[in-house]
């Protein structure tokens, strides 16, 4: 295994090994560079994975503390646990469903498209739809992304036939189970998708797209990437001239260690890449690294969501197979007249019998509840996956006094939601019970969600170093040699679920790193 | 909404709180017969299901049980079967169902309720035993998935074009 010496100053140094820094990794350690990425969590293999939902979440996600403050589900559903990430080589992409959409070329644009709306944050993004094109393609390509370059889409499931039946008797037309992360055949030293319904605890087949035994192994099988887990950094340090010159982490035994580094690249999911930045404050940073433009852990967005189950006469057993398997875009569209700007996406979901007591209705409790919950092999989900509205005072801020294990001020997350969002949220309830409806659906019940899966924004792009903190290729602004390689880095949360554009991201972020080091400009 | 709102103290609540401990179980003492009893009719009322047997509560009144050995976890669970009592005006679980769903009701919101109703979420639902009743299959994986298994058997609408 490749090893770098802490004081060597030629290494790349990546945070986080999920969809954005394992991607930028290895991308640059195919190109010669050498990496070192240092990732708080374990390193798992498939075999560890478990088939049961409360063991895979004890096993995978991150627990140490934040807060939920502001108006949002989440601050009274889920106070201490407002995002779902993992903490684990491989990132959330151990828990993600494979779902990789192209953002629609308005979604670029969104203040341009969308107008001024009052009491939100929009802007457009400093990059275009024609721009990440190619890179979209090169990502769709390494994740084996089905109705992509040839790669044949899965056969349908039982929930997908709910969502596809119910979508069409109502009248839309833009429905389809491809565009999954997920192999329908050995493809990239991969294996099928046998359908065993655990995706968001751990694929066994290792079928769907991980950074854990895709990126990771490409990357050091170059032999320029070294990957350290269980290392938490605590700060990013600079030299006089405000230039990123290394990164205090606490390794695996909780001894604190310093690595040297020409180029930092944080890639921690949206809440701790802003909190990362804000805690490397000093002299020369006063608000934190990267800061002066005041934009850092603000303009936070997840995505509207919400998940209506459908009770049927007759037996759908939603849990077997893929557990988010098809998609409508027929509401995706910009299309101002239905009451709110930005679009939304209708998705096939199920949860396991445990996962749906727990969040079906968080209070919920008594023969009415237990009632749903007896329907079990009866119901068919839909979840909602919305563009919400950037709000400038929706973000990551860090507590006052109470720290965490590694002595760190815990971060709070604020959300006060938009009118739009709940515009949106609603006018999808009704399209939902319509869509189950006319699958046959005698009754439906709806499920707030608490705990964001999809975190952006936090570092927005802007070609405008005044209005956002990385320019188009996710490069600071203030720091030219530190970089942001997450969806921290999104202007806009867009309709479509991001992680296909964070990697097509960290794809060009790779070339324009190694571009730049060549001419010797970083 | 007013029912939201308390649960804003609870740290246990919603997905996050799947990492909550589960206890070694531990039978009787330090309750008394009666409390037992109680405890047991307590774990029921709040997830009922007349399919199953009185196995799986058993094993959520041994997690409480555990629990217990914590001082702070035996007075709440003591006080608050005794605040039940209070509010029945006598032994709650000797009531009729309606009585003892209306006593519930009362304490909804109490930390003695959504502490036992929260072990009970996890105890309960989290328990493979109780699964087949609901015709959730579990893990898949030894089995070889479901697709030779059904993944696909939804016969009753027609097959997606797409
Ligand atoms: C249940 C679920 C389902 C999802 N389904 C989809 C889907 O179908 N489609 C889709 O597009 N997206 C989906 N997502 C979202 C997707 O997982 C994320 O968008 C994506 O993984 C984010 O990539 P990232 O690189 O920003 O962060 P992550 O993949 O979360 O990686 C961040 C890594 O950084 C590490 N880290 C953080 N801070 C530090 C530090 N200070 N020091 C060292 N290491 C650190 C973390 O431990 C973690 O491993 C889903 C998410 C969840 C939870
Ligand atoms: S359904 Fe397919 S992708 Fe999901 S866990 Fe199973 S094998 Fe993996």
């Amino acid at each position: 295994m490749t090893q770098f010496d802490q004081n060597d100053d030629s290494v790349v140094v990546v945070i986080g090994s999920g969809a954005g820094g394992a991607t930028v990794a290895h991308e640059l350690c195919e190109k010669g560079i050498k990496v070192v990425v240092l990732e708080a969590g374990p390193r798992f293999t498939i075999d560890d994975f478990h088939n049961n939902e409360l063991a895979a979440y004890q096993q995978l996600t991150w627990a140490d503390k934040r807060y939920a403050t502001g108006d949002w589900p989440a601050a009274t559903l889920a106070p201490e646990g407002p995002n779902w990430i993992v903490k684990a080589v491989g990132g959330s992409t151990l828990h993600w469903n494979g779902l990789s959409f192209r953002a629609q070329p308005h979604e670029f644009k969104a203040r341009t498209t969308y107008g001024e709306v009052e009491g939100a944050s929009l802007a457009d993004w400093p990059v275009t739809y024609d721009e990440l094109d190619p890179y979209y393609s090169r990502a769709e390509d390494k994740m084996g992304v089905t109705g992509t370059h040839g790669i044949k889409r899965h056969p349908a499931n039982n929930n997908y036939k709910v969502l596809y039946n119910g979508a069409q008797r109502i009248g839309y037309t833009q429905i389809s189970n491809a565009r999954q992360a997920i192999n329908s055949e050995f493809r990239d030293g991969r294996g099928a998708c046998i359908q065993l319904g655990f995706c968001n605890q751990g694929c066994k087949m290792g079928a769907k797209w991980s950074t854990l035994y895709s990126e990771i192994p490409k990357a050091e099988e170059t032999g320029n990437l070294e990957l350290r887990s269980g290392c938490m950094v605590l700060r990013i340090e600079h030299d006089k001239a405000g230039n990123a010159n290394g990164v205090i982490y606490v390794d695996g035994d909780g001894v604190e260690q310093r690595q040297s580094a020409r180029v930092v690249c944080v890639a921690g999911n949206a809440i701790e890449t802003p909190r990362l930045l804000l805690n490397s404050n000093s002299s020369l940073f006063p608000d934190g690294m990267a800061n002066s433009s005041g934009e850092v852990g603000r303009n936070y967005v997840r995505h509207v969501g919400a998940i209506v189950f459908g009770e049927f006469d007759k037996p759908v057993n939603m849990h077997r197979g893929i557990t988010v398997p098809g998609t409508v875009f027929d509401e995706a569209r910009f299309d101002p007249s239905r009451g709110f700007a930005g679009g939304y996406l209708i998705e096939a979901v199920s949860l396991g019998l445990t996962n749906l007591a727990v969040v079906g209705d968080a209070a919920g409790w008594g023969r009415n509840y237990t009632g749903f919950l007896e329907k079990y092999d009866h119901l068919a989900g839909v979840l909602l996956n919305g563009e919400d509205m950037p709000r400038s005072q929706n973000g990551v801020s860090l507590h006052d006094t109470e720290r965490d294990q590694y002595g760190l001020p815990v971060p709070i997350i604020h959300v006060e939601e938009h009118d739009n969002d709940h515009a949106m949220s609603a006018h999808f309830k009704g399209q939902a019970e319509a869509l189950l409806g006319a699958a046959g659906s005698t009754k439906q019940h709806h499920v707030v969600t608490a705990a964001a899966t999809h975190n952006m924004g936090t570092c927005r792009m802007s070609a405008d170093e005044d209005k956002g903190v990385v320019n188009s290729f996710g490069q600071t602004h203030e720091v030219k040699n530190l970089f942001v390689s997450d969806g921290s880095q999104f202007t806009t949360a867009t309709a479509e679920n991001p992680t296909l554009t964070i990697v097509a991201l960290a794809i060009r972020q790779a070339d324009h790193i190694a571009a730049q080091m060549s001419a010797k400009a970083l | 909404m007013k029912r939201r709102n308390f649960l804003a103290g609870s740290s246990v609540l919603t997905i996050a709180a799947l990492a909550l401990p589960i206890y070694p179980s531990r039978a009787g003492e330090p309750f008394t017969d009666g409390q037992t009893a109680a405890l047991l009719r307590l774990v029921k009322d709040i997830f009922p299901h007349d399919a199953l047997s009185d196995d799986p509560y058993q094993a959520v009144v041994g997690q409480l049980t555990g629990a217990a050995a914590d001082p702070n976890m035996l007075t709440l669970l003591r006080d608050g079967l005794a605040s039940l009592d209070a509010v029945a005006e006598g032994a709650w679980h000797e009531r009729t169902e309606v009585d003892r769903v209306s006593a519930l009701k009362e304490i909804q919101s109490t930390p003695f309720f959504l502490t036992v109703r929260v072990m009970t979420l996890f105890g309960l639902y989290g328990n493979p035993a109780i699964w087949p009743a609901f015709g959730y299959e579990g893990a898949s994986y030894e089995q070889g998935g479901y697709l030779f298994r059904g993944f696909d058997d939804l016969d009753w609408l027609p097959e997606p074009l797409s």
